[in-house]
């Protein structure tokens, strides 16, 4: 071979290294790609699922459609509690120190509105049983409704996204009116409940139902001062017949009686180790493992009646201040854990440094009082693989609902007083026949049914993440969200007895700023600021 | 320890005193020659080892001596290489000195290939070998730090197996991953698990002429790295080996739990609180009478009592004839952390072969093996890893008990770091490492050469986390106890074929080189898990119980396809010039955005080889040179290009898991190459006889089209797409300036090395503005906030000096100017506080020869460089954490000028607000290596029948002088609260030769 010609064969062994076509064509081996999708039923199975699931790991990041960690801790924003860890990110929301930089919680994400959108756009053309694919797009409309519910709330005008945005430089959108909003949300709760099944949360497993439709879209009439139309809506759960109020008020929020529960309306669910929560790990006392992220002010035990159905303020009440505890609302200590009070074997003590339960401690409740909705006390292994289910809606907001709309509407008639006393009887756990065994309500003034049905909606559904959204309607900021913010008397407790000897010393939680020019509304993110020169930011940041 | 010193220094001596010889003095008359032409040389010195005299050779290279008969003559020369010659009773004495390699013929590595570094027209650093291998490192990146301009090199941390220093080479030069490429004995692999000892050397490709040949990836630079080979001669053996001990460098001194106690109150009494402890409370912490209510607990202390010792033994075998040449050698590390349960334990195995089949035909093997094995606490469930023992020992309060008088564990909320240290189990990751290729080389005819490499890096991770759980003595608990078991395996197969044509005629000389490359990366891994194990001792998953038990895995897989070329061309060795080319596909960009084109270009002028510079004796070397090129960085994730729906959106209908799907990732079609052009223009300059060398370059890089996700309004529901949305410009100068002197015996070698460089964002769509700014105009993710302009100090500023809307203030709070005048502080008051990417960086290396006592000093700093003192490392009580002493200089209406602002407990503002408060200057100047050495006289080495032994002793990070001020380690970054902290080392070293 001379050698140009071993040249001219090794060129050619080299070019047949040659980087062909093939040897760079990969694709993923754990994921779907949008061309092989959204074929069949299947797909869109998975991909309604995908609606309610969540998309990070982290189950303290509201990803998924609706989180624990909102409802439970919405409150903590009003006269009903305090948050005690700043990086819970909910204390700036309620001393007024959140701004564009610091916002507080993050309600903005589209994620979910994309999800949606893209959902219903994909589900069309895909050949499956028409009924279900009814059902599947009533679901995506719904939880696509329940986000911007959440974001007229908190932002008031929200850009209006109906369909899924292609380009990401095609999302410096402005925002639409609230008014535009709402309506738009009503509507296709309207649609939704159409197509939904009328079913309980136990016969659905967890899919959003007819019900879960119109107790959102009576919610929300409510809020927007739409009573008639709040009251026909409620009106109508009450009679799907599917729901009723779980007989002991307590148990209700407990994971033990969940199978029983036809109190629910809408819920996040959960499920111990697979999609757990940890609610336990936040509200359980420290003795027990958990940090007391949840605590009730000294404001939100006042508003519990006697049991006689006097305010204590009344002077005709007998309220002791010494025994403060006695003759209450039994939702009172089925609610709030306070001093001198009975929990897990031992007598809670809030009040003695010695104890591990000692306010100024870190895990222990700063207020002095604990919260006991959906405390179970359990092994530390399960304090943060918790599965229980949280309700978003139950049926006694849907009664309180009718009877509000309906008072407010001028419409007082027994129906009216029934919806009130079934709620107040059960927190007796008594019939709402047996008006001596609990304080019924008679009276049909309306200025006296509005303050009971406004301190019955704050005591029934304390920490269910309500408090802030009635303040806000009722326009109650001034008075309710302004000033220093006070816990428990310091005091002693004996911890055989349970017996408290208290002090005038209140405990001091912090000073809180009302901004009336806020409107009750959260500051745009800096980021979104940053990103979208359309978007304005809300008055007063 | 102190026991381990004495019996050096008694080593020592003994060893000294072997020095010591009786003889009879007798007269030597010789000459030196030079090896090359046989020409006497005039001036050389001559000493006699262990003696006060000394002699110069005249002008025909004659001298004359008195001396021992047994002496030892030392002959130094600048530019040559120093030589020794025993006397043994010798009466005359011929010597030859050859001249020294480096000032002609010194080569350095380039891609694929070699260059003497007289005929580079590229920019480019190299380090020998002999610069390291001294110094006790434990990897190659920290052994880089300070040595080369413009090679910035950051150890952020010191735990055992993770203390590996980031390299940046001429800035940050995107804005994704500026992490240089990696190229090991022409393999594309990592530096992380190579032995030092192994290193023949390293060479850095800084402009785009010298790494336009690596093409898409080399745009932050190349390291390629080359192990040493066996060369011809009698087998050699080597020992090296060094034992030491590890002491923490400059750590936060907390408060004792009387002064945090009594802070504490002073902080809820400002914000109108009542006191956190009464006054009898206070007296218990201060005399410590109830040390299990009220304990004054050191954490820090508690936590670092690892012993904190490291030794690394390493033996070489090299030797071969003609035919074929190897090396073999076996090393060896072993760290112990300061911190408990934290270890590093490396094997390393390394065969060399070099084989020459035919007069045609050679073939070779280069193969590394590596096996570690890293221990770090796991924490417990909920708080897992390291960093979560980091972050609570950064927090914890000194009035938080470790343990109660029963020996049982104190917890505090999260639960208590010592106890997760010391019995909350391992993770433990076992890491093999294998690197090699065979290759085979055929000479074609003269001058024309092919080779081809068959390459392959395999990395295996098997990580076992072993989470125990923990009681405490308080009845609580922290589990389950938890076994996770992953595995990860990456993959790196590498074909190429490199044909190579050198030529010279007349003056004209020609190197060409023209090649292919195809390269895969596999990526797979998986993970296992189970909970709830019998007893804590259990640690593999059948253990465990099946309910809750889970599995996952993944992979990924990237290719690229090359074709590349280089011709080099010079004129009498006066004139160079080089072009290179390299086309590169990548499977990360879909097919018809796929391919790249990275050209450049470079010209040499050495004008100290034109006849008019040859009367200037005092320059010996003098070059100018200039290139320009574009290079390309294709690191950005894989599929990004495919639209994707990810599976794992799971829910629990009615309890039982659902599986779900979603698209949770945005895709973009039109993904191709980030490109960067870099315009190099440098002097090298050798003065008297390369006494004196300086080197400098001017360099400017422009970085455009740049792979990043650019923040999308929230609007878009997904995150931001990766995008070529960015450019970026990095400018700057590096300059070393080296000196070498013989003086007797004693001889100097000075180099310092000085960089500057700066960044600026030229273009980026959408700024983000947060802690750090990423917008046009400003240096790439700058710290970005308000100005800090002293504290509210008077009433009637409280009252009138614009705010931070909704922030309460008092007197003592921090006061932030208003930039816009607009009477309230928010977002457009921000200004631009420094970068952590520092402008300076420096280094200086000083080493002496004296006799067989050697003595060596290195430096290195930065300069211009900032840092985010952020939260509890700074300021006191946040969110629940601890407080330090120098949060006792504080204001209070007694001190108005103390340097913290009021002391807070509940409130954020002086924190949250990012200010020129808490982003300071962290500029310093470290002592990296001080080292001691001896070297063993000939004399005793005969009769022990060894060619050299050495001995020496080290410290590392002795002090450091920065502008931080005490407590804070200035190489450990941004939220440096939760690093494992930097370690001074000490240790004693051994080097032998057979």
């Amino acid at each position: 071979m001379t050698t140009l010609n071993k040249i001219t064969v090794l060129f050619a062994f080299l070019l047949l290294f040659a980087c062909g076509k093939n040897f760079m064509n990969v694709v993923p081996e754990d994921q779907l790609t949008d061309i092989t999708f959204w074929q069949t039923e299947n797909d869109a199975t998975l991909a309604l699922t995908g609606l309610y699931g969540q998309t990070t790991g982290d189950v303290n990041k509201a990803a998924t459609w609706e989180s624990h960690w909102n409802i439970l801790w919405w409150d903590l924003m009003t006269d009903n509690g305090y948050s005690q860890f700043p990086w819970d990110n909910i204390s700036v929301m309620g001393n007024g120190q959140l701004n564009a930089a610091n916002p507080g919680r993050n309600y903005f994400s589209y994620s979910q509105i994309r999800k949606c959108n893209n959902f219903l756009e994909q589900i069309e053309p895909i050949e499956m049983d028409q009924e279900k694919k009814e059902i599947y797009k009533a679901e995506a409309r719904f939880l696509r409704a329940y986000d911007y519910f959440r974001k007229v709330e908190f932002y008031g005008d929200v850009p209006l996204v109906t369909a899924t945005i292609v380009n990401a430089e095609d999302a410096k959108i402005a925002a639409t009116s609230k008014q535009e909003v709402v309506n738009f949300i009503l509507q296709e709760l309207d649609e939704a409940a159409k197509a939904l099944p009328v079913q309980n949360m136990r016969t659905s497993n967890g899919h959003v139902t007819r019900g879960s439709a119109l107790a959102l879209k009576a919610r929300l009439e409510l809020y927007e001062g739409k009573f008639p139309e709040a009251m026909a809506d409620a009106q109508e759960v009450m009679e799907m017949s599917v729901y009723e109020l779980y007989a002991d008020y307590q148990g209700l929020f407990l994971i033990d009686n969940e199978s029983n529960n036809k109190e629910s309306v809408l819920e996040v669910q959960y499920a111990e180790n697979d999609y757990p929560n940890n609610i336990w790990q936040h509200v359980l006392p420290a003795k027990e493992g958990g940090w007391s992220s949840i605590s009730a002010v000294q404001s939100m035990v006042d508003a519990y009646e006697m049991s006689d159905g006097k305010t204590i303020d009344d002077p005709t009440a007998g309220y002791d201040l010494n025994q403060p505890f006695v003759n209450r609302d039994p939702r009172l200590k089925m609610t709030i854990l306070y001093p001198g009070a009975s929990f897990n074997g031992r007598i809670f003590d809030s009040l003695n440094p010695a104890s591990p339960d000692y306010h100024q401690n870190a895990a222990a409740p700063r207020s002095g009082y604990n919260v006991l909705k959906y405390a179970k006390v359990v092994p530390s292994t399960l304090l943060q693989n918790g599965g229980e289910n949280v309700m978003v809606i139950r049926f006694a907001e849907v009664l309180l609902t009718y009877a509000e709309a309906a008072i407010e509407s001028g419409t007082i008639n027994q129906a009216v007083l029934d919806a009130i006393n079934q709620v107040r009887a059960r927190a007796y756990g008594v019939n709402m026949a047996n008006t001596d065994q609990y304080p019924a309500v008679t009276t049909h003034d309306p200025a006296e049914l509005r303050r009971i049905i406004r301190r019955e909606r704050r005591v029934e559904l304390a920490f269910e993440g309500l408090r802030y959204f009635d303040i806000k309607r009722w326009n109650l900021g001034a008075e309710t969200l302004n000033g220093p913010l006070y816990g428990s008397r310091e005091g002693s407790v004996n911890t055989q007895t349970g017996a408290v000897t208290w002090t005038n010393t209140k405990i001091k939680l912090e000073d809180r700023v009302f901004y009336p020019e806020r409107n009750y509304l959260l500051p745009i993110p800096q980021a979104e600021l940053d990103a979208n020169p359309n978007i304005v930011q809300n008055k007063g940041y | 320890m102190k026991k381990t010193c004495n019996r050096f220094l008694n080593l020592v001596m003994l060893m000294a005193a072997g020095n010591i010889a009786l003889a009879q003095n007798i007269r030597v008359d010789g000459k030196v020659l030079d090896t090359a032409d046989h020409s006497p040389l005039s001036g050389v010195n001559i000493a006699v080892s262990g003696k006060p005299i000394s002699t110069a050779t005249s002008n025909d290279g004659s001298f004359s001596l008195e001396v021992p008969a047994t002496a030892v003559l030392i002959f130094t020369y600048v530019g040559y290489l120093r030589k020794e010659v025993p006397v043994q009773n010798q009466k005359a004495i011929t010597v030859e000195l050859s001249a020294e390699a480096s000032a002609l013929n010194e080569v350095v590595v380039v891609g694929y290939g070699t260059q003497k570094k007289v005929n580079l027209t590229g920019s480019v650093a190299s380090i020998e070998a002999d610069k390291l291998i001294d110094r006790p490192i434990t990897n190659i990146s920290t052994a880089l730090q300070g040595e080369l301009p413009g090679v910035s090199v950051v150890q952020q941390g010191g735990q055992p197996g993770r203390d590996n220093g980031i390299i940046r080479i001429r800035g940050v030069g995107t804005m994704n991953d500026a992490a240089p490429m990696v190229v090991v004995d022409g393999i594309v692999s990592s530096m992380e698990d190579l032995n030092p000892n192994d290193i023949q050397s390293i060479s850095v490709l800084k402009d785009a002429s010298s790494s336009a040949i690596y093409g898409s990836r080399a745009a932050n630079g190349v390291i390629l790295i080359t192990t040493k080979r066996g060369e011809t001669g009698t087998p050699r053996i080597n020992y090296r080996g060094y034992a030491g001990w590890q002491e923490l460098t400059n750590q936060p001194e907390y408060l004792d739990a009387y002064e945090y106690a009594k802070l504490l109150n002073e902080g809820y009494k400002n914000e109108g609180k009542p006191a956190r402890y009464t006054d009898e409370e206070l007296e218990k912490f201060r005399t410590g009478s109830d040390p299990v209510n009220y304990p004054n607990t050191d954490w820090m202390d508690l936590l670092y009592r690892g012993s904190g010792l490291q030794q690394s033994h390493n033996i070489s075998a090299s030797g071969g004839n003609e035919s074929s040449r190897y090396l073999l050698s076996l090393g060896y590390l072993n760290q112990n952390g300061l911190m408990k349960s934290t270890n590093n334990d490396r094997y390393n195995v390394r065969l060399n072969l070099d084989s020459k089949i035919s007069k045609l035909f050679a073939a070779g093997l280069t193969s590394n093996f590596s096996r570690k094995n890293i221990d770090e606490p796991s924490g417990v469930p909920g708080w897992a890893g390291i960093d979560q023992v980091l972050r609570q020992i950064a927090r914890i309060p000194p009035t938080a008990l470790n343990k109660y008088p029963d020996g049982s564990w104190g917890r505090y909320i999260d639960g208590n770091p010592v106890a997760w240290a010391e019995d909350g189990g391992l993770s433990s990751d076992v890491v093999s490492h294998a690197l090699g290729n065979v290759f085979a080389e055929l000479n074609i005819l003269e001058g024309l050469k092919l080779r081809g490499d068959a390459g392959l890096d395999f990395n295996y991770l098997d990580r076992t986390i072993h989470q125990k759980s923990i009681s405490y003595g308080d009845g609580t608990s922290q589990g389950p106890n938890t076994v996770s078991d992953m595995n990860e395996r990456s993959t790196r197969t590498i074909l190429q074929a490199v044909l190579t044509y050198q030529k010279g005629i007349a003056d004209h000389h020609i190197n060409a080189l023209f090649g292919v490359s195809r390269e895969a990366l596999r990526y797979d891994t998986d993970n296992a898990y189970r909970q709830n194990f019998p007893n804590n001792n259990l640690t593999e998953l059948n253990a465990g119980a099946t309910l809750g038990m889970s599995n996952s895995g993944y992979s990924y897989e990237t290719r690229l396809g090359s074709y590349f070329g280089r011709l080099n061309y010079d004129f009498k060795g006066k004139y160079l010039l080089e072009g290179s080319m390299r086309y590169d596909g990548s499977s990360k960009f879909a097919e018809d955005k796929r391919w790249g084109l990275f050209p450049s270009f470079s010209v040499g002028w050495r004008v100290s080889e034109e006849t008019f510079m040859k009367s200037i004796t005092a320059i010996n070397n003098l070059k100018l040179r200039g290139s320009y090129g574009a290079i390309g960085n294709n690191s950005t994730d894989d599929y990004q290009f495919i639209p994707k729906v990810a599976l794992g959106q799971d829910y629990p209908f009615g309890g039982a898991i659902t599986s779900g799907a979603a698209q949770i990732t945005a895709y973009n079609p039109d993904l191709r190459w980030e490109k960067s052009t870099t315009f190099d223009l440098g002097i090298d300059l050798g003065l008297f006889k390369d006494r004196l060398t300086f080197t400098g370059d001017y360099y400017n890089r422009y970085t455009d089209n740049i792979l990043i996700a650019v923040p999308v309004s929230m609007i878009y529901g997904l995150p931001a797409p990766t995008v070529n949305a960015g450019a970026m410009r990095n400018k700057g100068f590096e300059f070393l300036i080296g000196h070498h002197n013989e003086i007797g015996e004693l001889s100097l070698n000075t180099s310092f090395n000085i960089s500057f460089n700066q960044n600026k964002v030229e273009r980026f769509a959408n700024p983000s503005k947060g802690k750090r700014i990423e917008a046009e105009g400003f240096p790439w993710d700058a710290f970005y906030g308000y100005e800090y302009i002293g504290k509210y100090q008077t009433d009637e500023q409280v009252a009138n000096a614009p705010k931070v809307p909704g922030s309460p203030v008092q007197k003592g709070d921090l006061l932030f100017k208003d930039q816009n005048g607009d009477n309230k502080i928010d977002a457009n008051d921000r200004i631009v506080l420094g970068s952590d990417m520092p402008g300076v960086t420096y280094g200086l290396n000083i080493s002496l020869n004296y006799k067989n006592v050697d003595f060596s000093v290195f430096g290195q700093g930065a300069a211009d460089v900032y840092q985010l003192l952020a939260n509890e490392i700074y300021f006191p009580f946040v969110n629940g954490a601890e407080a330090t002493k120098k949060n006792l200089d504080r204001w209070t209406p007694e001190t108005p000028d103390g340097k913290f602002p009021l002391t807070h407990v509940d409130q954020t503002y002086n924190f949250d607000n990012i200010s020129s408060f808490q982003v300071v200057s962290s500029s310093y100047l470290r002592l990296k290596t001080l080292q001691i050495g001896y070297t063993l006289p000939k004399a005793i080495l005969g009769a022990l029948k060894v060619d050299k032994i050495r001995i020496y002793i080290t410290g590392q990070n002795l002090f450091t002088i920065t502008s931080l001020g005490s407590g804070f380690d200035p190489e450990s970054q941004v939220d440096a609260q939760y690093k494992y902290p930097n370690v001074k080392v000490y240790t004693a070293g051994l080097n032998v030769n057979f």
